[in-house]
């Protein structure tokens, strides 16, 4: 058997282990007779693809025990957690992409055209859910904090990675400080430059630090439940910030020129084709939020029926 | 009937071709509710059988579906 007609075989060790246990050997079988029947493969293979995503989404055919299902909902969590470490940097791509250009000769107010105004206001919606998501981050953070603070689980990394944390937070303030009151500003640039290199870190480890705590400490079912709802709220703010910002690339696309010696005011984007690679970022990590939110509620649901 | 015969039988009965995974995700759901039950396994291929409570909801099933077919058709003779 040769090249495509692999395939099929290949893709099924895309299913789960608890899957590949039970149904493993008679798919392999059954593939086999439907390949040798004349089945072809690449239909076979998009059939195994899809069902294979099917079965992790729905856990179809997993063990029916508590246990399985509430590692299953940390886990699923976890995904959700993750991708708002994916979305910030993203943000950030975006907010230091755009800027706004205008020409004023002063003393009448600025006529803005319809699509500025329009991606003025989505930019104000846009801050706020980000500012909203990190406030939402902070609550899911303290709850996972508080839930394993009594368990065996080594928090040693976390103290260290806060600290980090609230240190780059300080050194940056001091650097702005320091700079708007025109202080030496070697002083504030070595300030600002060790607070950010802080921050930084911080930002790297805690995601796997939040891996490893998430695989060490079993979160009890008060917990598992607001978490879930975290997982949701940071879900709906995701979504609400793609569409955001796919809405603003629209309104910016559609300013008009500006006519010779007039005021204006116009919002434009430094990335032009990249945007449609930002938005793509957005939706991917978008779809995989919701994808954990709702993963995380349907396990945790069957954990408590069992 | 294994997996194999099932999508063939299908496939003579109805004339939709299903994929290996289709069947076994149904035939999954299906184990997990009690419809029907696998069967000892001969040579790697596993057969499967209704179980009483599947027949009772398959028999329910088809006579729904036979109430719409005889209530359609009997509408379109009407017309």
């Amino acid at each position: 058997m040769k090249g495509v007609a692999k395939l099929p075989f290949l893709l099924l060790n895309l299913y789960p282990r608890w899957w590949r246990e039970r149904y493993g050997d008679e798919m392999d079988v059954m593939v086999q007779g439907l390949v040798e029947g004349g089945r072809s493969p690449l239909s076979l293979s998009i059939n195994l693809f899809a069902s294979s995503v099917g079965v992790w989404l729905r856990g179809t055919g997993a063990p029916a025990t508590r246990e399985f299902w509430t590692t299953r909902t940390q886990r699923s969590l976890l995904v959700s957690a993750l991708t708002w470490f994916a979305f910030l940097p993203l943000s950030v791509a975006f907010g230091l992409s755009n800027t706004q250009h205008g020409f004023f000769k002063g003393g009448t107010r600025v006529q803005m055209s319809g699509a500025s105004t329009d991606a003025l206001h989505v930019q104000r919606i846009l801050f706020s859910a980000l500012i909203l998501s990190c406030f939402v981050a902070l609550v899911g953070w303290q709850i996972l904090r508080g839930a394993l603070e009594g368990q065996s689980v080594r928090l040693r990394w976390f103290h260290m990675t806060n600290r980090f944390a609230m240190g780059g937070i300080l050194l940056l303030s001091a650097a702005l400080f320091l700079g708007q009151h025109n202080s030496t500003s070697s002083v504030a640039e070595t300030s600002g430059v060790v607070g950010g290199g802080l921050l930084v870190i911080s930002w790297l480890s805690l995601p796997a630090l939040i891996v490893f705590m998430m695989r060490e400490g079993r979160l009890a079912a008060d917990r598992l439940r607001a978490e879930v709802t975290v997982s949701f709220a940071l879900a709906g703010l995701n979504v609400l910030t793609t569409f955001c910002v796919a809405s603003y690339l629209f309104a910016i696309s559609r300013q008009p020129v500006p006519l010779p010696g007039a005021d204006y005011l116009l919002f434009r984007s430094s990335l032009g084709g990249w945007n449609a690679a930002l938005v793509v970022g957005f939706v991917l990590v978008a779809a995989l939020s919701v994808t954990g939110a709702f993963t995380a509620r349907q396990s945790y649901v069957r954990a408590r029926t069992l | 009937m294994h997996g194999y015969a099932l999508i063939r039988d299908i496939e003579d009965i109805s004339g939709v071709v299903l994929g290996p995974g289709t069947l076994y995700g149904a035939l999954a759901r299906l184990e997990q509710e009690g419809l029907v039950e696998a069967l000892p396994a001969e040579d790697r291929r596993r057969p499967y059988r209704i179980t009483g409570a599947g027949s009772a909801a398959l028999r329910a099933r088809l006579e729904a579906i036979a109430v719409v077919a005889s209530v359609g058709l009997r509408r379109l003779g009407a017309t």
